[in-house]
């Protein structure tokens, strides 16, 4: 299974140079444009303060480059500790909210103390991103430091920051090019301040490493075997835990989000042979130093406007296809952790709870309907008035009714697919693909109606099912691999994003509304067929409960009872059209798709059909609610459903996890 | 109400005008408006006006008319300034997210959007007659454009006359500018609002303050054109070293100058280091004509006033 270290080392290093050998090229072809090679020590020395050549030499490409090396190691090191304390090949510096916590806080910052953030943005970023951090430990601390219970903290704690952030963008919406520029990864230096305030804090992290090495090894090895070695799990972890967060925060604050190298650069590493922990510790720095420089160096070429394409964009747009390459290769190197529903007591009256969320279900369908404000204040409609407000009211209803039961379906079959806690629709990246095309679609003005947009939606979630199917179809089918090319295809999406509404282009407020899973503009057509469309599809899904079963035990054992690879790929295929449909109404934040399964099981609803019963109400009674409060907490302004699910749905989520003891 | 039946030989305008007057000054418009279309025959240009623009809104605003909803209309005064909206015109929620049920309790007789809302058009045109009227749109005929759609606007409002008139206004401006100007060096002007100590977004062909700038004899500093009229820009790109520098103040950013001056780039332009730097106050850069008298007016007073070092 291992290579061995005399094979492995050359071509560890053969990556290192590919990565390093054109950047390097690159960036001298830059210097030597600026001024002769001769003249570089007496700029670096003295520049002339009042020659711009001098001070790009100096005080912007050199800096750049460091920076860029700095923040690529910094990033790709607290990656490999992640990975390793939670056990999750998926865990990455931006799982633990981190990332997001320290850009709300600059988000905050840019819209209610603009000030400040001219003054001192690095602080900003750095108090939101230990905040989040913190928070993330407050709420998924136990015992052991489960890494199950902190993956789904910090997931909670990612969402709910993103949502906040995206709200006040879409409330403030004359300042957001500012705060993209910064969000979408922007390497490029004014002086040496990013760097010497990055510096000493990354060499303190290594430092702090190398100690922490030898007990974090062995944390790699079953829970049983580290207790008998006489180690206390819970402090190991939370000092590594500590040293990655304060990186990321350190790297967050000084350039913004650079996302997937601390995914990619740690991957690539292991691909390139490096088993052992201390092997991965030497080489995943240098690697993930060289990944983002080079990427830097080719993004800087790359205008889009004025603008040059973001560091954090470019890492993503090389780190996709990179991954989708190597990722055949990870089959046996990408065993997940198993958290299926199994875990949770099983109800002994599940048919009374299904009774009873099918009725809270009806409870809030009444509300949305009829209860609402108005110019004159709160009132329930009926008669005459409701007859009025009805075609505004019921396409939004049974369009979030549908959605919410269908995104909720769909991660209730990933999750028991993957029997991995970060499943959901989204990670599948379907809905992000959808929103690609939507994005295309947008770019090259074509027309707006609403059906043209469900049809680019459409379009681009099959499109990247397809993809899906075909990268899947090239060796055995694994989970991890699966859920690692949704991650990469979120992650383009997420750049590409930022990059879009950065550039100050106006439509970057319709997709940013897109985005957010408003309900407001449901057309009557696509309500009705949604609304028809839930319950057969519910049934048909009935049809794979004996899979839906055994597929939580994992490949080997359902194999063993007769279920074929071939059933993986049809609950796949299920779940990826439930998914396409409710990102057509919801838009791909699908944080529906992962609670309502949960909050199912967590319920006691364990077996396959009563699952996804229970899941699909909990989805259809969570989006309803969210699109009713959306419309009546700030009214007359409409929160976007899909913003108000994560606020709504996670304070439940964590109460749960924590009774639960997860 | 005599006055509705108008005397013979004047045109429907005029009558109109005249039943305006009257109710005006004995009921609030909106009212009075809405009294007058509903009843049969009379003169049927809408009055009640759900305006879902601030480039609209002001439009209409200094049209002579008084929307009866508007979004966001504490952030409209913050952004646009000028021509102010009077307390009382109901909030029908986010730019770009309008609360239909809102609107259709006002029932407005018609709905002026942008063509940006193009995706909600369908669903507001249910509730009233919805016209999409672009007095902002990025290009290189920009002003005559605004004036064009503003003309068409106030046609649709029933107040030609008013639209000839803020045209009119707003050519008065600009001479005054241009005249006030007489005397500036030829300096060619950078347009910007501070990013962050590395970027800012300067204002560029196709946009409404380069169309002013250009339309006064004056030459925007930055040559290349975006198609949407502004772009962010790396400080180390404002090379033009004759330049002089007009730092915009918005209602986020108090003090522009605060986040440029620790860059060693901001410190290195020429303009910078010879303190030819201005500040010019908010205008709405997504305006109408409005803002774009308005642009004219606090450019030539930021031209004419001394240079100030930040």
């Amino acid at each position: 299974m291992t290579a061995s270290p005399a094979r492995a080392l050359p071509r560890r290093a053969i990556l290192l140079v590919l990565l390093a050998a054109p950047a390097l090229f690159l960036f001298w072809f830059d210097l030597t444009r600026l001024a002769p090679p001769e003249a570089w020590l007496r700029i670096i020395r003295a520049p002339d303060r009042n020659a711009m050549a001098e001070l790009l030499l100096r005080d912007a490409l050199l800096p750049r480059a460091l920076i860029a090396m700095l923040c690529g190691a910094a990033l790709s090191l607290a990656g490999l500790l992640f990975q390793q304390i939670l056990r999750n090949p998926l865990a990455e510096p931006a799982t633990l909210g981190v990332s997001s916590g320290a850009y709300l806080a600059i988000a905050s910052a840019t819209f209610y103390a603009p000030t400040l953030l001219a003054t001192s943005r690095e602080a900003v970023a750095f108090a939101g991103a230990a905040t989040a951090g913190t928070l993330v430990f407050l709420l998924g601390w136990s015992r052991t430091l489960s890494p199950v219970r902190l993956v789904l903290a910090g997931l909670v704690v990612n969402i709910t920051c993103g949502a906040v952030a995206t709200a006040l963008a879409l409330f403030n919406d004359q300042s957001v090019a500012g705060l993209y520029l910064w969000a979408s990864g922007n390497l490029s230096q004014s002086g040496w301040d990013g760097t010497a305030y990055l510096l000493p804090r990354f060499f303190a992290a290594i430092l702090a490493t190398a100690l922490l090495l030898r007990p974090l090894t062995l944390l790699g090895l079953d829970e049983g075997i580290t207790a008998a070695l006489g180690l206390s799990p819970g402090l190991a972890r939370l000092a590594g835990l500590v040293v990655a967060i304060a990186l990321t925060a350190f790297v967050v604050s000084a350039v913004g989000n650079i996302g997937f190298v601390g995914l990619a650069a740690p991957a690539v590493t292991r691909l390139a042979g490096a088993r052992r922990l201390r092997d991965q510790f030497v080489w995943a720095p240098p690697v993930g130093a060289a990944l983002l420089w080079l990427a830097d160096e080719l993004a800087s070429r790359i205008g889009i406007g004025a603008q040059q394409l973001p560091a954090g964009t470019a890492t993503a747009l090389i780190g996709v296809p990179l991954l989708l390459l190597l990722l055949p290769r990870l089959s046996h190197s990408g065993e997940l952790p198993r958290d299926g529903a199994g875990r949770n007591a099983r109800a002994s009256r599940p048919l009374v709870i299904l009774a009873t969320l099918l009725c809270l279900c009806l409870l809030v369908f009444c509300v949305a309907i009829s209860f609402a404000p108005g110019v004159r204040g709160w009132q329930w409609a009926s008669g005459a008035q409701l007859h009025a407000l009805l075609p505004w009211r019921w396409p939004r209803v049974a369009g979030a009714l549908s959605a919410g039961a269908m995104l909720a379906g769909a991660g209730c079959l990933i999750q028991r697919l993957t029997g991995n806690p970060l499943a959901s629709p989204e990670v599948l990246g379907i809905g992000a693909g959808g929103m690609l095309a939507m994005i295309g679609a947008l770019l090259l003005d074509l027309p707006l109606d609403p059906l043209f947009q469900t049809g680019a939606l459409f379009a681009g979630a099959v499109a990247t099912f397809l993809l899906l199917l075909l990268l899947s179809n090239r060796s055995p089918m694994s989970a991890a691999r699966m859920l690692l090319t949704g991650i990469a295809i979120n992650t383009a999406f997420a750049v590409v994003v930022a990059l879009f509404v950065g550039s100050g282009d106006p439509r970057g407020l319709v997709l940013l509304r897109l985005i957010s899973g408003s309900m407001s503009l449901v057309r009557e057509t696509i309500a009705a067929a949604m609304l028809v469309a839930t319950p057969v599809l519910f049934v048909s899904l009935l049809a794979l409960a004996r899979w839906l079963a055994l597929l939580p035990l994992g490949m080997p054992t359902a194999k063993a009872v007769g279920v074929s690879p071939a059933s993986r790929l049809l609950v796949l295929c299920a779940a990826a059209l439930l998914t396409a449909c409710g990102t057509l109404i919801a838009g791909p934040m699908s944080f529906v798709g992962l609670m309502a399964p949960h909050m199912a099981s967590m319920l006691g609803l364990t077996r396959p059909v009563q699952h996804l019963a229970g899941a699909m109400l909990m989805g259809a009674g969570l989006l309803m609610a969210a699109d009713w409060l959306g419309r009546v907490a700030l009214f007359p302004n409409e929160l976007p459903a899909g913003i108000v699910v994560t606020l709504l749905g996670s304070p439940y989520f964590l109460w749960l996890l924590r009774r639960q003891g997860v | 109400m005599s006055e509705r039946s108008a005397p013979q030989g004047l045109t429907r305008r005029d009558s109109f005008r005249v039943v305006a007057a009257a109710a005006a000054a004995l009921t609030p418009p909106a009212v009075a408006f809405a009294a007058e279309t509903r009843e049969p025959g009379a003169w049927a240009a809408p009055s009640r006006l759900v305006v879902l623009d601030w480039g609209l809104v002001q439009t209409v605003l200094a049209l002579g008319r008084v929307p009866v909803g508007v979004p966001a209309p504490g952030w409209y005064d913050r952004y646009a300034v000028t021509p102010r909206l009077q307390a009382g015109v109901t909030d029908v929620g986010l730019l770009f997210a309008p609360n239909f049920e809102l609107i259709q309790e006002l029932a407005p007789d018609a709905i002026l959007a942008t063509p940006a809302l193009a995706p909600a058009l369908p669903l507001l045109s249910r509730i009233a007659p919805t016209e999409p009227f672009a007095v902002f749109q990025p290009s290189r005929e920009l002003l005559a454009r605004s004036q064009r759609e503003t003309a068409r606007l106030a046609d649709f409002l029933g107040v030609p006359a008013a639209a000839a008139q803020l045209s009119l206004a707003h050519d008065e401006a600009m001479l005054r500018a241009r005249a006030r100007l007489a005397s500036y060096d030829g300096r060619p002007i950078y347009l910007a609002s501070p990013i962050d100590d590395r970027y800012v977004t300067v204002h560029t062909g196709n946009g409404l303050f380069d169309a002013i700038l250009t339309a006064l004899g004056l030459v925007n500093a930055w040559k290349t054109a975006s198609p949407i009229g502004f772009a962010p820009v790396p400080l180390a790109q404002l090379t033009e070293a004759g330049a002089r520098v007009l730092l915009l103040r918005t209602p986020l950013l108090a003090d522009p100058g605060a986040r440029l001056a620790r860059s060693v780039f901001w410190q290195a332009l020429r303009f910078v280091r010879e303190g030819r730097i201005r500040v010019v106050e908010q205008v709405l850069n997504n305006g109408g004509l409005p803002s774009a008298t308005r642009f004219a007016t606090l450019l030539a007073d930021a031209l004419t006033a001394p240079d100030g070092a930040l």
